[in-house]
């Protein structure tokens, strides 16, 4: 009997669990889709609308010295290049390893702390792609002599900073004592050796100002990956062997001349220090035109921030000063003013893009210069039609400021046509207007 | 009792997380497709929900909660599964769930007082459509995308009493609740333009409205039931919220009119019938779109066998038919129609001298909507949990 009652139970929840299993499978919603059109409301109107420079903007100013080259932490190397260029790179070590795994004479492994220099070298690696050289080059290395700083640092002065001067004894990094020349051709690779001995590796040791390496063949910009020193050392618990130790602490910089001058019109974007561009935007938020807007929801029409689909700021690239075209991707980044009244120190907002920017390949400033280039900036341009954020009853920023992505990115810097021209910037807009939805 | 409240928990559980929903594309005509709140019982029976044996909560029957003889309370869910096609192509498969009828009856007043939430306009479905779109000389296709979120229910209150030995009367008062929210979004993701956002317009209404509802049941010796109910509705009002650009509306609803009756044949078998007549035709003009209005106009039967039993405890079998037009036509093809074949069963988990205390009225349908071209194959699943004695 009790066994029949727990069957007829179990029947029932069995029933029940069936029962909710169908329910659950189906709450799962697949939405019905309409086959009939006339069921969705009446068709928005998309358009496109061009304003030219002086309907959408105005204000337009270049800063530069944003950043240092040292922040890269990558050389430049150019000798009278584009005629003008000149560029060398600083570097300085810190302390040399102070022991290292080594296996002794009885083939066990053991951390020797005794260790000899005995010689090194200087490594350096180059951008192939970037540089611009085709055949071997001449370069040299050589002992710095002077007290320098590496965060200001520059073709005139050893230090360059807030307060302090102190010029180099010659321009260009002072006089240096040679160390090494060598050649560097592009066909055997990417990396070149300076060689060093273990009078030459002592002296660089903690404290010493470092070297320079300097490009001895004119008409050339070369560009380093990194510059790296590498010790030889003999150990102590097997003084048969030789091992070769990287150098892991070290500081790079490059100093060049000319430095660029500032554009006496157009837009600016990169360089190292880095330059922006900063620009005030209008977009009227009450359109009369053109003629297929107006004869689709009729004139004049107010604009809401969610009907501009797209916006672009429309710009025309010029070729830049051949000393600093350049020769990789420009990521180009759009980012809000907060505060104009602060620049050039003002802060800028997040990226309008996101991390990688507008990528402009570097023969838009070039060979293709007076090619058209949209930076998207939607999201900026609708904030200017709404007017005010609603959620903290602030204007929002009209100020825009182009920059490169990564700021200093590269001693190059890519240059745009600003207005007062046939080429100047112009505002692309997408525009969506829609009847109000309505029941049927 | 353990079972009773496992069947509860489910219930509630199954209850939460799902308003209102949608289960054809009829939904997308006119002010939607209607919706009958009615049990497992009248969906097995092919029923409209009125002039069935016993006393039962149905917004339909007003007078059928006079003869419950303890609190009852009732909840349903509906299950379905629908394969569409239009000119004999498969036109998408969808499914979804709803909950048409909740109702309480408590005695008092020397009658039965009841409460209930039912739906009546289902609305929901999406839509999408490819426009060409010129920018600079060049045209791209982006894509609309448009959906439609919400529907009419109806919450109403109710008394129904005996008048005579063999004559129940009700009245129920009801207030249309509901919103619907409408939003067409124009999609530029085929525009090869890194940084187009989409374009969204949309508006939402709030429903309101009332009808009243009369009925009366009497029984015709001891074995028939006769019952008719007249449902008259002021007009639904749809309310544009604040930031709504689209305008208030008001619809006609039309009078409705059922009647229902069954008989015991045999001992144990149980014959029902019901009708519906409903002419919409007066809320053509309160469209903006142009679209054909018919009726509602239906009917259905149905027989039971009562004295079928399941594991020990009464479980009627119940099998039938129905068939009624929908209101509203889709595009040029006319207004429609819906028929199902329906069975199912009833079982009782507690009953105690013949009164049930919980149970449950599980229905299965096949049926077809179809108008013009355009045809529905549909699956729906209908269980009603019925509890009294509280």
């Amino acid at each position: 009997m009790r066994r029949s009652n727990e069957r007829r139970t179990g029947l029932r929840l069995a029933l029940w669990a069936a029962v909710s299993l169908a329910t659950v499978a189906a709450c799962s919603e697949q939405v019905p889709t309409a086959l009939d059109g006339d069921a969705l409301p009446g068709e928005p109107v998309t358009l496109a609308i061009e304003l030219p420079w002086e309907d959408f903007a105005s204000d337009l100013v270049v800063f530069g010295g944003y950043g240092a080259p040292s922040d890269l932490g990558t050389g430049v190397l150019a000798n009278a290049f584009a005629g003008t260029l000149n560029a060398r790179t600083l570097v300085r070590f810190g302390a040399y390893p102070q022991s290292a795994s080594v296996r002794d004479t009885a083939g066990t492994t053991v951390t020797d702390t005794d260790l000899t220099v005995i010689g090194g070298r200087v490594v350096a690696v180059f951008n192939q792609r970037t540089s611009t050289v085709d055949g071997p080059v001449t370069l040299t290395l050589g002992s710095l002599q002077e007290s320098w700083d590496r965060n200001s640092a520059d073709w005139a002065f050893a230090v360059d900073s807030v307060g302090v001067q102190v010029p180099w004894s010659q321009v260009g990094g002072g006089s240096v004592i040679p160390l090494d020349t060598a050649v560097w051709n592009p066909a055997d690779g990417d990396t070149l050796t300076f060689a060093l001995d273990s009078a030459e590796v002592a002296a660089w040791a903690e404290d010493s100002e470092g070297g320079r390496v300097d490009l001895v063949d004119a008409g050339h910009r070369l560009f380093l990956s990194s510059v790296g020193l590498q010790v030889n050392v003999r150990p102590s618990v097997n003084p048969d062997t030789t091992i070769f130790l990287d150098v892991a602490d070290r500081q790079v910089t490059f100093i060049y001349d000319p430095e660029p001058a500032p554009p006496a019109d157009g837009i600016r974007v990169g360089g190292a220090p880095a330059w922006r561009t900063i620009l005030d935007l209008r977009v009227p938020t009450e359109l009369n035109g053109p003629p297929a807007l107006c004869d689709a929801v009729g004139c004049p029409v107010t604009l809401d921030r969610g009907e501009i689909s797209y916006a672009a700021l429309v710009l025309r690239s010029r070729a830049t000063e051949a000393a600093y075209q350049p020769t990789d991707t420009l990521g180009l980044d759009a980012r809000e003013v907060l505060s104009r009244d602060a620049l050039p120190k003002a802060p800028l907002g997040s990226s309008i893009f996101g991390v990688t920017g507008r990528r402009i390949p570097a023969a838009l400033f070039g060979a293709q210069a007076g090619s058209e280039i949209e930076i998207p900036i939607t999201p900026f341009v609708r904030n200017l039609v709404e007017g005010v954020d609603p959620a903290t009853q602030i204007p929002y920023p009209n100020t825009l400021a182009l920059l490169s992505t990564f700021e200093p990115r590269s001693i190059t810097f890519g240059s745009f046509y600003g207005p007062g021209g046939p080429d100047a910037p112009v505002l692309k807009l997408i525009v969506t207007v829609g009847p109000s939805v309505e029941l049927p | 009792m353990m079972n009773f409240r496992t069947a509860v928990a489910v219930f509630a559980l199954l209850a939460a997380p799902v308003a209102t929903e949608a289960q054809s594309i009829f939904n997308s005509a006119g002010l939607g497709r209607p919706v009958d709140a009615v049990d497992g019982r009248a969906r097995a029976l092919g029923s409209f929900g009125i002039g069935l044996q016993g006393g039962y909560i149905s917004p339909s029957d007003p007078a059928a909660a006079g003869r419950l003889a303890l609190a009852s309370a009732v909840m349903v869910t509906q299950p379905s599964w629908v394969e569409a096609s239009l000119d004999g192509a498969g036109a998408g498969d969808f499914r979804g769930t709803r909950f048409p009828l909740m109702g309480i009856a408590y005695p008092g007043f020397g009658g039965i007082a009841t409460v209930q939430l039912g739906s009546y306009l289902d609305q929901r479905f999406s839509g999408q459509r490819t426009v060409s779109v010129d920018i600079e000389g060049q045209p791209y296709d982006v894509m609309d995308v448009f959906t439609q979120e919400g529907g009419v229910s109806s919450a109403s209150l109710g008394f129904s009493r005996m008048v005579a030995s063999n004559v129940s009367v009700g009245l129920n008062v009801a207030r249309y609740t509901g919103s619907v929210v409408r939003e067409l979004t124009r999609d530029f993701g085929t525009l090869d333009l890194e940084g187009t956002q989409s374009f969204t317009t949309n508006g939402r209404w709030s429903y309101s409205g009332t009808s009243v509802t009369g009925g009366a049941a009497a029984d015709l010796g001891t074995v028939g039931r006769l019952a008719a109910s007249v449902r008259w509705s002021s007009g639904l009002d749809a309310d544009a919220s604040g930031v709504t650009l689209g305008s208030d509306r008001s619809f006609d609803v039309p009078l409705e009119v059922r009647v229902g009756a069954s008989a015991v044949l045999a001992p144990g078998l149980i014959l029902a019938a019901s009708a519906v007549h409903s002419d919409w035709a007066g809320v053509e003009d309160d469209l903006m779109v142009a679209t054909a209005v018919g009726d509602t106009n239906g009917y259905g039967v149905g027989v039971e066998l009562a004295r079928v039993r399941l594991l020990g405890r009464p479980a009627p079998l119940r099998l039938g038919y129905r068939h009624n037009g929908l209101p509203f036509a889709l595009g040029e093809g006319g207004t429609g129609s819906e028929r199902a074949f329906s069975g199912g069963l009833g079982f009782a988990f507690n009953e105690t001298n013949g009164v049930l205390l919980a149970g449950v009225d599980l229905a299965i349908e096949r049926g077809e909507r179809s108008a013009g071209a355009l045809s529905e194959k549909f699956w729906r699943l209908t269980a009603a949990l019925r509890v009294a004695g509280f």
